[in-house]
């Protein structure tokens, strides 16, 4: 299945874009998951907690994936 | 349409058209019920919808002169005795890699005019409000610009102070904004809330 990640704030910056896709096998089936490939793949984020939401709504790492879903990818707030 | 502004209980043109738009959707639905076994045929986009949200959002800095309007807006409503205001004003930190010299802000924007108006719901509904006005900055903002102005309005100073408080915290704490800080130098950082 293809995830569509749309990216901000310094993930932007270490992916080089504020879009992403991964494609990924029935062995990524959460959010968790996608979270430990993530990292896994970009060493680079070491360090870089970030968020995930959905339709405009955090969502946690239990959350199971399915294919059309489109994630932000948050690193943490910075406002005010 | 100008942002920011919510449910102002004296109604000022952004809530009137605010309000008046869930009015509508909910005198439609009176007069045209869904038949029965159909979840609502026409009915579906009838969600409340993005664009009813408003946004908060300032390109640049937030202009003193803003700020001074939207002080007299709130003279007329003479119910109104107590206003507090926040106005975050970016620091010329001084660091390692130098002196910021200005913060550019980029957010999730839906999501953050999402946020926006749920803590402005959840002011009113903790505090006794008349208003409350919230704009935040995007893009570039120089050391000594105003990045976010919370302006609440009450009857009395312990509920205007109190939301104020609450507001900005929240703000801090839950909306998507993302800043980074370019020093005198050349450098970046990426802002984190603390």
């Amino acid at each position: 299945m293809i995830l569509n990640c749309v990216l901000y704030g310094q993930l932007t910056e270490i992916f080089g874009n504020n879009k992403i896709a991964f494609e990924v096998d029935e062995s990524v089936a959460t959010v968790g998951d996608l979270r430990s490939l993530i990292y896994e793949k970009h060493p680079r984020l070491k360090g870089l907690a970030f968020t995930v939401a959905v339709h405009d709504t955090l969502v946690n790492d239990e959350l199971k994936l399915k294919e059309g879903i489109e994630l932000h990818l948050m690193p943490p707030f910075a406002g005010g | 349409m100008q942002g920011g502004n919510f449910h102002s209980l004296h109604g000022t043109p952004t809530d009137s058209v605010f309000n008046s738009a869930s009015k509508s959707v909910h005198s439609l639905q009176k007069v045209f019920p869904p038949l029965e076994g159909d979840q609502g045929v026409g009915f579906r986009n009838f969600i409340p919808m993005k664009k009813d949200i408003p946004n908060c959002f300032v390109e640049g800095p937030i202009p003193t002169d803003k700020i001074a309007r939207s002080i007299e807006e709130q003279q007329s409503y003479t119910m109104i005795g107590a206003h507090d205001i926040f106005l975050g004003q970016v620091r010329a930190d001084n660091l390692e890699q130098g002196t910021v010299a200005e913060i550019e802000y980029t957010a999730n924007l839906t999501m953050a005019n999402a946020v926006f108006h749920e803590i402005s719901e959840s002011a009113f509904t903790k505090f006794e409000l008349n208003s409350v006005k919230i704009y935040h900055s995007l893009g570039s903002v120089k050391a000594g610009e105003i990045c976010l102005f919370v302006f609440t309005s009450s009857k009395h100073r312990k509920m205007a102070m109190d939301a104020c408080r609450f507001v900005v915290e929240e703000i801090k704490e839950k909306a998507p904004i993302f800043g980074k800080e370019k020093f005198t130098t050349g450098n970046h950082q990426w802002k984190v809330n603390t």
